[in-house]
């Protein structure tokens, strides 16, 4: 599986450093995940109403483990209501043959097989307060039971989220737990995306951050955005890259923003910063990373190698 | 002071806590051949075989071992999402992946749902027509028909996104249960074509499992609790929520909900809760709770089963499989984690428990299910730390402890004050005090140095030791029994007791063993048993030991640490290794080995307690090193269940056969029946298993081998029979096996066989044997003639050589001697010859001179001259005759043989033409008179022609008037006869043996030489013939000559 051997390298580094599978991840000062329902607006923040995460288990682990999810219903404070709190969120969890490797799978859009693979459990979430700012479990999932990717070292699952009715923000987050009752990291496992549709910090002045994963075939990328609005800006910092303008979209618009990629930069992530310069409530983001051909790049919650920090360089004459 | 002990009661600090309750599972993991931990299904089949779903293939567990199967096996998928065993025991397997695969008769199939199925199947479910509904996660419902043909049944895959159970609500609906609500759907049986309709208010909830329990339907949802639905008709229905004791909150959601043959309804929390619950009209009461994450097996349980025996499997989602056989022995300690809790010593008073860890002492309430840490102060550091040996509780409530090294101590149980008890006496005693009893107003202690009686009222102490009659000063255990004898047990198995202030020894089995009694009990029948150290126990009985029980007759051990009766009347005696149960009536012993969950739990000496005049008198409590173990005899059911017994495996000469040699299909689980096999396929090991679930190691076997043995064998655990040097025949091997209640099977398991004759056994082969025998004999009788006929003949051929070289050498004998006579005849005839010739010669020669000497002496006269020339010239012809009949004698002796075709007129014709030129034949009659026949006739013309010549010459030289001669041919097959008679002068009877010799002269008037005869006579003799002659004087002659024809070679040819 030629395309996952870069994602396999970046697993191995993976591997050695991450132990929390929170999404969205502590470095990257993002509160949320949203999916909002069909019958929303675009602009709102989310342009096709799902979002889907992969986790691999690695390949050796025998005990079970939990996708938890985090104030999954459509009601309470922490989600985007708009009215009457009148929508579902039905989360799915896949395993199995084809969850991974369907080319639908890793598709940014919600197209054709995207649930592929075999579905393990499911749940619609509607307005249900029991379920406001808790914990909920999917599993145990036996680590067996995911598409066993030899180049990722592990079991491939995935979740997908997907608003049904209504037309409210379901915001919530994940976690990749071995216990049922809190969040405890599944040591080697790891989760990534190919597309990003996140709460952006509301604080002025904050800075949200993705981090994308460049393989050493990669020599540009397009940064798509949709959705920015005009409270915000984007920029590029990488080992190479001091803080590169990224052209944002505008209300429920997509903006390409084309970087070349340097040497220095191949097998290092990008810092994808989002500045917050004016308050204004409820934005939501929508990220996707094509590389020259335009092929999807992961997201990782955690940056791998770590935060990329430019490297000053003194030229001498 | 030096023997003081400043022992006080420091503070009684009362820390209550919840005792941790331990059911016992039995735990089963890699180690013991469950290969995957990760089990989904659990099911029984007829057999008692337990199947078990786990990721990484299917199991087969007939309580010993795991039997694994996948995907080289004939497995669709290894991943094995769900089991069903239907009702004809047909074993349905659901994959991860969409495959089925159905284990009948002995054979994995697998049915063709690869393009059809893709997702799991979650649940199999049979209906009332035999056919099996198939729940899948994403696929939507099918159905299988008996063909194993399936077909779908819903149409559109989003209406039915889950489908967790299925359940029956009468011949044409079905309740389905989804992650999406409670569906009833309607099929038209004919069409597969379905109505569907969500049951309301239920759209929800996520429904995961469906039970019916006898006409009550209930459900159970994920987060929701338990619900129930009547149906009044397909259309109409009432749901309504189950009030339960359940507590949800705590234990989290529901995994799933299943029920037992018992109508139990069992529910799975997700954090490892489990609770076993009855169906009440219109709500759930526990019964009994199981928490598997408190125990430390696993935080989920995902599948149970309860098999025919009532035991309870648990599968667990990530740590293998868990067994509950029923609560006969629960452990209690203090800890939830692996209790390093040695309970040393151990006493019950009123329903509470006091027990010794060590140098710590506990009280636990068994009603209040309360345990209590007594905490105490020794003023001797020494002491604190070390191990009470005994707990004794009296009557007042005055407790009593014994320390190692250290003496005993008494406090009241309500102050908990204790104080050495011998702390004012000079002559305590100094040694460990092993243990100790209280009898009315005495105190007897067991000590490495005697007894010791303490006198309560006067603190008197006496000691008995060997001096007194006691056999060893180091006494083990002492015990009172119910007609106040004090029992000692001392060192290498002395056994005495105290009565009537005596001393009495007792002589017992093992008086002169080196081991060691261990523990005294005395039963209900008032009888005393004596555990040891290595020889089991032993009962005494009316004054006398009358029974003994060892390894030898089923106990788990020689080794005994204590002895107690269960209200039911067994006996149980506790070893390192579990409890050996004994039935006083029947000998019959059963063996509990494993009965904690801790593989090195072990019962401590003397640790045990019973209080019969309690609430609890069907308890037994024991102190381990593990922490407490109680005994419930309530929960120690028989177990009435038959084993189930499958022939495992056939080997022979101890190696699987070459089923394809035999062509037979191999078969996965249990050998092929009725198999015919080689005569020298005669060494047979039958592998059986008789399947008890509850307790596998006391499974007892008996077996025969039906046409081979008479009866069955001896009752044993061992689990194989081996037979060897079967003589060719019909068998059936039988097996039964009984559980370790002693239910044996009243119908044998089967596997018949035979062993074909060798084909020398064959009555076509005997036959031919025989034949071929036959054959052999004759054979051999042939060639043993015919070689004695080639040897006489030989012997024959030899005799004959030597016959004929016997009569060559007589005939060369003979022709020796002819010759011989021959050469003397010859030489007389020569001799004769020789005289006649030199007589016939003279005087012819004596004529001639005379008339030469006439002559010369005067000289004759012309006409005298003429006379004497004539009478020189008679004399010179007679010297002519003379001299031709010698010529003829050489023309013998040169004499070739030719084979002449005769023509006898001729020949006639030509010896009469002959003769006539020398004699006047005028007066003579011939008569030739030919009588010959057609044949021709062959032998020398010339010899023959001599002969008729000088034969008819005489007849006309000796001839008389009138001659008539004739001459008559007569011929014969193989001879002519010739006669020649003449009417001649004839010949004088006394000359006619004569006339054949040489110059014989018969007749005066004979003017021959006398050779005629005697030439003729040799010819007929050369050409092989006869000549007679008869005559009668002046009558006349007859010649009689007969001839063989002598044809030539190749008229013979």
């Amino acid at each position: 599986m030629k395309k996952n051997k870069p994602i396999s390298i970046i697993l191995l580094l993976f591997n050695i450093i991450c132990t929390a599978q929170q999404v969205p991840g502590k470095e990257e000062n993002i509160p949320y995940l949203v999916t909002f329902s069909k019958d929303s607006e675009k602009r709102w923040g989310d342009d096709d109403f799902s979002q889907t995460w992969f986790y691999v288990i690695p390949k050796d682990t025998k005990k079970p483990f939990y996708i938890r999810v985090y104030d999954p219903d459509v009601a309470g404070k922490i989600d985007e209501l708009k009215a009457d709190a009148n929508s579902k969120t039905k989360f799915s969890v896949f395993g199995g043959k084809g969850c991974y490797t369907d080319p639908d799978a890793t598709n940014k859009d919600p197209l054709g097989n995207y649930k592929s693979g075999t579905l393990l459990n499911s749940k619609v979430f509607g307005n249900q307060p029991e379920f406001d700012e808790k914990w909920f479990n999917f599993g145990p999932f036996n680590p067996t039971e995911g598409e066993l990717i030899n180049e990722l070292n592990g079991y491939v699952f995935k979740i997908i989220s997907d608003g049904l009715e209504g037309n409210d923000g379901n915001l919530y987050k994940y976690f990749l737990s071995s216990s049922s009752i809190s969040n405890i990291p599944l040591e080697g496992a790891n989760l990534f995306t190919y597309e990003y549709t996140f709460r952006v910090d509301e604080k002025p002045g904050s800075i949200s951050h993705v981090y994308p994963f460049v393989d050493e075939n990669v020599i540009s990328v397009n940064i798509n955005t949709f959705d920015l609005d005009d409270d915000s800006y984007m920029r590029l910092v990488s080992v190479a890259k001091k803080g590169d303008k990224i052209n944002g979209s505008i209300d429920n618009e997509w903006a390409i923003s084309n970087h070349t990629i340097s040497n220095e930069e191949k097998k290092t992530s990008l810092d994808i910063q989002i500045i917050k310069f004016r308050e204004k409530v409820n934005n939501n983001l929508v990220l996707t990373i094509t590389n020259q051909y335009g092929k999807s790049l992961p997201f990782f919650s955690i940056p791998i190698g770590g935060v990329p920090k430019y490297k000053y360089k003194i030229g001498i004459k | 002071m030096k023997y003081f002990f400043k022992f006080t009661l420091s503070s009684f600090f009362l820390a209550q806590f919840i005792f941790a309750q331990k059911i016992n599972y039995k735990h089963f993991t890699e180690a013991d051949g469950l290969h995957n931990l990760y089990v989904y299904a659990i099911k029984q089949d007829k057999n008692s075989f337990l199947w078990i779903a786990t990721a990484e293939g299917l199991l087969r567990f007939d309580g010993k071992s795991f039997l694994n199967f996948n995907t080289k096996n004939g497995l669709q998928e290894n991943f094995v999402n769900t089991l069903f065993v239907d009702s004809l025991d047909r074993k349905w397997i659901g994959h991860y992946s969409g495959g089925i695969t159905v284990f009948d008769n002995n054979s994995f199939k697998i049915l063709n749902t690869q393009k059809l199925i893709t997702s799991r199947i979650n649940i199999f479910f049979q209906n009332k027509n035999g056919e099996i509904l198939v729940g899948t996660q994403s696929d939507g419902l099918w159905i299988i028909n008996s063909d194993l043909s399936i077909k779908k049944i819903t149409t559109s895959d989003s209406e039915f996104p889950i489908i967790n159970d299925i359940q029956q609500i009468n011949e044409n609906q079905y309740l389905l249960a989804t992650n999406e609500g409670l569906i009833s759907i309607s099929i038209d049986n004919r069409t597969n074509r379905y109505t569907k309709k969500t049951i309301e208010n239920t759209d929800y909830y996520q429904i995961i499992s469906i039970l019916k329990i006898k006409n009550q339907i209930v459900y159970a949802t994920e987060y929701d609790g338990i619900f129930g639905i009547d149906f009044k008709n397909s259309d109409t229905y009432r749901t309504y929520k189950l009030p339960h004791n359940l507590d949800l909150e705590l234990s989290g959601k529901i995994i799933f909900i299943d029920k037992d043959k018992n109508n139990h309804i069992y529910i799975s929390y997700e954090n490892g809760n489990f609770s076993q619950n009855k169906l009440l009209a219109f709500s759930i009461e526990q019964n009994t709770s199981y928490n598997i994450s408190k125990d430390k097996f696993s935080t989920f349980c995902k599948s149970m089963y309860v098999d025919k025996e009532d035991n309870l499997w648990i599968g667990t989602f990530g740590n293998g499989l868990l067994q509950s056989s029923g609560n006969v022995f629960l452990s209690y300690s203090n800890s939830f984690d692996y209790p390093q809790e040695n309970v040393t010593a151990i006493a019950i008073k009123a329903d509470v428990i006091y027990y010794a860890i060590g140098s710590e002492l506990y009280k636990y309430d068994i009603k209040k299910e309360l345990y209590t840490k007594l905490t105490y102060h020794i003023s001797s550091k020494e002491a604190q730390t070390e191990e009470i040996k005994h707990i004794l509780i009296d009557e007042n409530d005055i407790i009593y402890i014994s320390i190692e090294n250290k003496g005993l101590y008494s406090s009241s149980l309500k102050k908990m004050k204790f104080k050495e008890f011998f702390c004012h006496l000079e002559d305590k005693p100094s040694c460990t005090i092993n243990n100790f009893i209280k009898d009315e107003n005495f105190l007897w202690l067991a000590t490495d140095n005697g007894a010791y009686q303490v006198n309560l009222s006067s603190q008197n102490i006496k000691r008995i030791g060997i001096e007194n009659g006691l056999p060893h000063n180091k006494v083990y255990t002492i015990k009172r029994d119910s007609k106040n004898r004090i029992w000692f047990a001392t060192h290498s198995s002395g056994i005495s007791y105290f009565e009537f202030g005596k001393l009495f020894k007792i002589h017992s089995p093992l008086e002169n063993v080196a081991v060691n009694i261990s523990t005294i009990y005395e039963d209900k029948n008032k009888d005393i048993w004596f555990g040891t150290y290595g020889r089991g126990i032993m009962r005494y009985k009316n004054g006398e030991f009358d029974k003994q029980f060892s390894k030898f007759d089923g106990m788990g051990s020689d080794f005994c640490y204590t002895i107690s009766e269960d209200n039911n009347g067994f006996l149980w005696v506790g070893h390192k290794n579990g409890f050996s149960k004994i039935n006083i009536e029947t000998s019959e012993i059963n063996f509990y080995e494993n009965i904690t969950e801790y593989s090195d739990a072990e019962v401590n000496l003397n640790a045990v307690c019973n209080d019969p005049e309690n609430e609890v008198q069907n308890q037994i409590w024991y102190g381990t090193n593990h922490g407490l173990l109680k005994f419930d005899s309530e929960n120690d059911r028989k177990n009435i269940i038959e084993n189930s017994n499958v022939i495992t495996g056939l080997k022979l000469f101890f190696n699987e056969p070459e089923w394809n040699k035999l062509k037979v299909r191999k078969q996965i689980t249990s050998p092929p029946q009725n198999i015919n096999f080689k005569h020298s396929d005669n060494h047979f090991t039958f592998e059986f298993i008789g399947i008890s679930l509850k307790s596998p190691e006391n499974v007892k076997y008996k077996f025969f081998l039906e046409g081979f043995e008479n009866d069955w064998s001896l009752e044993s655990k061992q689990n194989y029979a081996t037979y060897s040097n079967l003589p060719s025949g019909t068998y059936t091997f039988k097996v039964i096996s009984k559980n370790k209640d002693g239910k044996w099977n009243k119908i044998p398991t089967t596997y018949s066989f035979q062993i074909n004759k060798p084909f020398w056994k064959e009555w076509w082969f005997i036959l031919l044997s025989f034949l071929l025998f036959l054959f052999i004999i004759f054979i051999v009788y042939y060639f043993r003639t015919l070689n004695l006929r080639n040897k006489n003949a030989l012997l024959l051929n030899e005799k004959l050589k030597l016959e004929y070289e016997i009569s060559e050498r007589k005939i060369v004998e003979n022709k020796l001697q002819e010759s011989q006579r021959l050469l003397q005849l010859s030489h007389d005839e020569l001799n004769e010859f020789m005289w006649r010739l030199y007589h016939d010669l003279k005087s012819p020669l004596k004529s001639i001179r005379g008339l030469v000497n006439i002559a010369l002496a005067a000289p004759p006269k012309i006409e005298d001259s003429q006379k004497y020339y004539g009478l020189i010239g008679l004399t010179t012809d007679k010297l002519d005759a003379i001299l031709t009949d010698f010529s003829k004698i050489k023309i013998l002796t040169d004499f070739e043989f030719s084979n002449d075709l005769i023509d006898f007129k001729v020949l006639f014709d030509n010896t009469i033409s002959q003769i006539k030129l020398k004699h006047d034949l005028t007066n003579f009659s011939f008569k030739y008179l030919d009588q010959t026949k057609s044949e021709n006739f062959y032998t020398d013309y010339s010899s023959l022609e001599m002969i008729f010549n000088n034969v008819i010459r005489n007849c006309v030289m000796y001839a008389s008037a009138n001659p008539i001669i004739t001459v008559r041919i007569k011929s014969y097959s193989k001879f002519v006869s010739i006669l020649i008679v003449d009417n001649g002068i004839g010949i004088e009877k006394i000359a006619l043996s004569k006339v054949f010799n040489m110059f014989y002269k018969a007749s005066e008037r004979s003017k021959g030489t006398g050779l005629g005869l005697y030439i003729t006579k040799k010819y007929v003799e050369i050409i092989k013939g006869e000549i007679g002659i008869v005559s009668t004087k002046n009558k006349g002659t007859m010649v009689r000559i007969k001839i063989p024809s002598i044809p030539p070679l190749e008229i013979i040819k």
